[in-house]
């Protein structure tokens, strides 16, 4: 692969733990992350609730401070950047949000804040070259010219994020984050956002980090597929080798649950997780995924695993992945006794601090 | 008028919904007709605007002060739309139940579960508060919540979004209702906490007769419980069909477009995804003709000017279109 | 922004209401500015022929006269003038300085915040009446030193608005954008924040003006406000007090305009409130 535009290296994010402001205890809401992105590339980046994944985002792009590790764009490191400098840097780098309708300022038309990001890196257009640019944009993202005069609240959801997109791409970003850009939005008009970003990165070659916790929309846009859980990446691969071969146990979970748009009924899902899943906390020293793994054995309770290459352009962090069985489903009964084991077993105390019991 | 148990468990004559705000009408729901048998498990499927949780909204009485419902809800023979008080009241709770999409907001905060779930007992069943704690300690348990005597004792925020969510649906079967009507019940929580949710909600149908209204946007989930399936679009049916039928011929336009844009995990991934040009509907829209008209892939000119009408097809379906996908 | 301003400005023309309400304020202030001018009497005129009499027509003294024969009707407006003057300067110097204040203590966050609302919080524990009796005694009664001990109750309370205010619009996703989308601190605060923190500042800075002018009434009914022989509706009230047997329009007139006053503020900042507030944001 050609220079990567954007490489994240061992990122790591605190945050307190406890409610008391003089009390020094942290967790990792992310720890030792790290990935790149090319030119033209999506990444993907698949988790649930408490993954970290929103705020892998956020601290990409130093919008909350990371406690360790470095950004580097284009070989310069975000992270320690002064400020003047990362505000000038802020137009290659560029965010989608998730509710389209809150990230829009309610009080400023659509022109108006189409024509935001002109102001301040393009301070020397004329207005008339700004009006220009922004029905340009406008028409580029399918909305009509005269949607500049309106309100935000005026536009639906859909709307409403073709307006964030047109924003976002009005610096001419070569990096754009969409997390969860499309969780919002109608079943039947998700794709029309998906395809719209998939043809600006197409005509542009920007680079993409596409943040979901729906696994089939994130298989049509990316390329490569990294999942997140509890704050650190479990799996990197290439999105077919994910969607057809997961190593690790959690993706696999994750893909067993998904409800495909298929006749058949959903088979119950042949590996199952203990607990919903729990805020990220620091573990002392073991496997993120331990408390939830089926598959789990002594030495994933000691040590955390690395992500360790074990195909072409595959890593999976797992001390086991080789003893997993082949993926396939078991049958309804085995399913329902691994759903009644995992629901004994399971130490579901999740928001109480972690007081692990010793596991067989 | 008693309780008629011959009669389907929720029949649904031409219900419409109408809100009023200063000289606006919006109307979310327009003459939907519709049964669920006992013990039946029926899938509602629609997307916003299409007035899926308004219809069952207004079958348990819960709309806003604003809206004026008309039509006619039978629950096993029982009207409910307009009935009164006392009616009303025996049925809520006890054999009516429903289950919505936020449990956080469906729970008391400043009540301990078990509180909230012996209250039920001890509300509609005149059971002695001793008695509801010890049937909500058993119901905690067969919802598959773990150290069910601390839950018990707990705040709602003390809880995960999945467990408030089983929690809540062991509530609202602490009455052994008839019916329990779920609107969108794993929305807000994970996928894979969504599978062990339906796997309770399956598990429940095995052991009770208890019959499920399941609300939702998403086929794959419907598919995996539902014995028919209604489609909703701005507000009125457009189809309806066994689940099976549903599934391998759907007739209906948006029905197939709606199938196909939910994305598969296996199978060629092609690079666009399938998608529906337009906007979702309003529901203080006026159509004329078929409200689905202007993103149809099959609309004639004659979809725009006459509205279809909803007709029996075949044994057991129902379809209202002019110009079907074909066999 | 132009666009909320004009939509909140339709909402309140087709609010009676809030039409009544304003054109009332409006009409007292100018009639308050006006009346004493044309009228053949001043405010500090004496008619010994006159002293103490009802109102009528007779002898050209519409409202009556007070006990030393002064001209009710001009005292009255005269008195309306300042002190809608009063309240008027007072609530602004504590929108200004409340706005400023706790725009920057929203704003910032953290440890600067925290301490700033600590001063604010010791301030307001303070017995404030005590501080302007104390004032009045070492540096004696005066227009600035009453102006200036109003608007020291009034910014503190506008200052905990506005922080409240900002803490909850700096959380809100378009500010995250904003940042995201390369805009500096200054830019945020002026073309994000304030537009969208401003619809409640001036409903309350607008229901602040009733309460700057009962509380200048207060302190000139205690005899710390202003001196003979102008007037202001607390000392007309205060005048009207001792004579209230004897000849009750003296304490009406003033009392009653102050009232309708009081209610025309509150009635239109709830207007306001109503019209600004339902534009879905």
């Amino acid at each position: 692969m050609s220079e990567p535009l954007l490489e994240v290296k061992n990122l790591r994010v605190e945050f307190a733990a406890a409610r008391d402001p003089l009390s020094a205890e942290v967790f990792a809401a992310i720890d030792d992350v790290s990935f790149e992105i090319g030119a033209g590339e999506t990444l993907g980046l698949v988790g649930e609730s408490g993954s970290g994944k929103s705020t892998l985002a956020r601290a990409i792009l130093r919008l909350i401070p990371a406690a360790r590790g470095q950004v580097l764009w284009r070989g310069r490191n975000l992270l320690t950047m002064g400020a003047q400098e990362l505000r000038s840097e802020r137009r290659n780098l560029q965010l989608v949000f998730q509710d389209p309708l809150a990230s829009l300022d309610p009080r400023m038309r659509i022109g108006e804040i189409l024509g935001e990001p002109l102001e301040i890196f393009e301070p020397s257009l004329s207005a008339t070259d700004r009006q220009i640019r922004i029905e340009r944009m406008l028409g580029k993202v399918g909305l009509a010219a005269e949607f500049a005069r309106r309100f935000p609240h005026e536009f639906s959801g859909g709307q409403c994020q073709r307006i964030a997109i047109a924003r976002a791409m009005m610096p001419g970003p070569r990096i754009l984050i969409c997390d969860e850009a499309v969780s919002s939005l109608d079943v039947s008009i998700q794709g029309q956002i998906v395809n719209l970003l998939g043809d600006l990165q197409r005509e542009l070659g920007m680079g993409m980090l596409f943040i979901s916790h729906n696994l089939g929309v994130v298989r049509h846009i990316s390329r490569r597929v990294l999942v997140l859980f509890g704050g650190s990446a479990v799996e990197l691969a290439p999105r077919e080798r994910l969607f057809a071969a997961a190593a690790h146990p959690y993706t696999r979970a994750l893909l067993a649950a998904t409800p495909g748009a298929h006749p058949q009924p959903l088979a119950a899902p042949a590996e199952l997780l203990a607990a919903e899943a729990a805020p990220a906390e620091q573990t002392s020293g073991g496997c993120v995924f331990f408390d939830r793994c089926i598959h789990r054995a002594g030495e994933c309770r000691i040590s955390a695993p690395r992500l360790e290459q074990i195909a072409e352009l595959h890593f999976v962090a797992c001390h086991r992945w080789r003893q997993l069985p082949a993926a396939a489903p078991a049958d309804e009964a085995a399913a329902g006794a691994a759903l009644t084991e995992f629901l004994d077993d399971a130490d579901s105390a999740i928001l109480a601090p972690m007081n692990r019991r010793p596991q067989p | 008028m008693s309780t008629d148990l011959a009669a389907p468990a929720l029949a649904i004559d031409e219900l419409s919904v109408e809100y009023l705000r200063g000289g606006t009408a919006t109307t979310p729901v327009r003459e939907v007709s519709l049964t669920v048998a006992a013990g039946e498990c029926l899938g509602v499927v629609g997307e916003s605007g299409s007035g899926k949780s308004q219809i069952f909204l207004a079958a348990m009485d819960l709309l806003a002060a604003n809206a004026h419902a008309s039509g006619s809800v039978r629950f096993f023979g029982r009207e409910l739309l307009a009935a009164p008080r006392s009616v009303l009241d025996a049925v809520r709770g006890s054999k009516l139940a429903m289950v919505f999409q936020d449990p956080l907001s469906a729970l008391t905060p400043h009540l301990k579960i078990g509180v909230q779930m012996a209250e039920l007992l001890v509300c509609h069943r005149a059971t002695s508060w001793r008695e509801a704690d010890a049937a909500a300690l058993a119901m905690l348990r067969k919802v598959g919540i773990a150290d069910p005597w601390r839950r018990l004792g707990q705040y709602p925020h003390e809880l995960s979004g999945g467990m408030r969510q089983r929690v809540l649906i062991g509530m609202s079967l602490l009455c052994e209702p008839d019916l329990l009507i779920a609107d969108e019940p794993t929305t807000a929580l994970d996928v894979t906490v969504q599978a062990q949710v339906l796997e309770l909600l399956r598990a429940m149908r095995r052991d009770s007769c208890l019959g499920i209204v399941l609300i939702s946007h998403d086929f794959g989930l419907v598919a995996g419980l539902a014995d028919r399936i209604v489609v909703l679009y701005a507000g009125r049916v457009v189809e309806s069909a066994p689940a099976a039928q549903l599934f391998a011929c759907p007739r209906h336009p948006y029905t197939a477009a709606l199938m196909q844009c939910s994305p598969a995990l296996t199978g060629f991934a092609q690079e666009r995804m399938p998608t529906l040009a337009g906007q979702p509907p309003n529901p203080a829209d006026r159509f004329d003709g078929c409200a689905f008209a202007p993103r149809c892939s099959n609309a004639t000119p004659r979809c725009r000017v006459e509205r279809p009408l909803l007709e029996t097809v075949g044994a057991a379906a129902q379809l209202a279109c002019h110009n079907p996908m074909s066999t | 922004m132009s666009g909320i301003w004009r939509d909140t400005a339709r909402r309140l023309r087709s609010n009676r209401l809030a039409l009544g309400a304003a054109g009332f304020i409006l009409g007292i202030a100018l009639l308050s500015i006006v009346g004493p001018l044309v009228d053949a009497n001043r405010f500090d005129s004496l008619d010994w022929s006159n002293i103490a009499v009802a109102p009528g027509a007779q002898h050209g003294h519409w409202l009556g006269t007070d006990r030393l024969g002064r001209d009710m009707l001009v005292r009255t407006l005269d008195g309306t003038r300042i002190s809608l003057l009063i309240g008027m300067i007072a609530a602004s110097m504590s929108l200004v300085v409340g706005v400023a204040y706790g725009a920057i203590a929203g704003f910032a966050g953290g440890g600067i915040d925290r301490w700033m609302m600590r001063l604010v919080e010791i301030m307001s524990g303070l017995p404030l009446i005590f501080f302007v009796i104390l004032l009045t005694v070492l540096f004696g009664r005066g227009l600035f030193l009453l102006l200036s001990s109003i608007g020291a109750i009034g910014w503190l309370t506008m200052a905990r608005i506005v922080r409240g205010q900002t803490l909850s619009v700096r959380r809100r996703e378009f500010i995250e954008a904003a940042v995201a989308g390369g805009a500096g601190p200054a830019r945020i605060i002026f073309k994000h924040v304030v537009p969208n923190v401003i619809g409640p500042v001036i409903v309350y800075a607008m229901l602040t003006v009733p309460q700057m002018i009962l509380f200048e009434s207060f302190l000139s009914f205690l005899g710390l406000g202003i001196q003979e022989p102008h007037a202001s509706l607390g000392t007309l009230i205060a005048d009207g007090a001792g004579e209230m047997e004897a000849a009750p329009w003296i304490l009406l007139v003033p009392g009653g305009l102050l009232a309708l006053l009081l209610l025309s503020f509150n009635l239109f900042g709830d207007c306001l409130r109503d019209a600004l507030g339902s534009d879905g944001s």
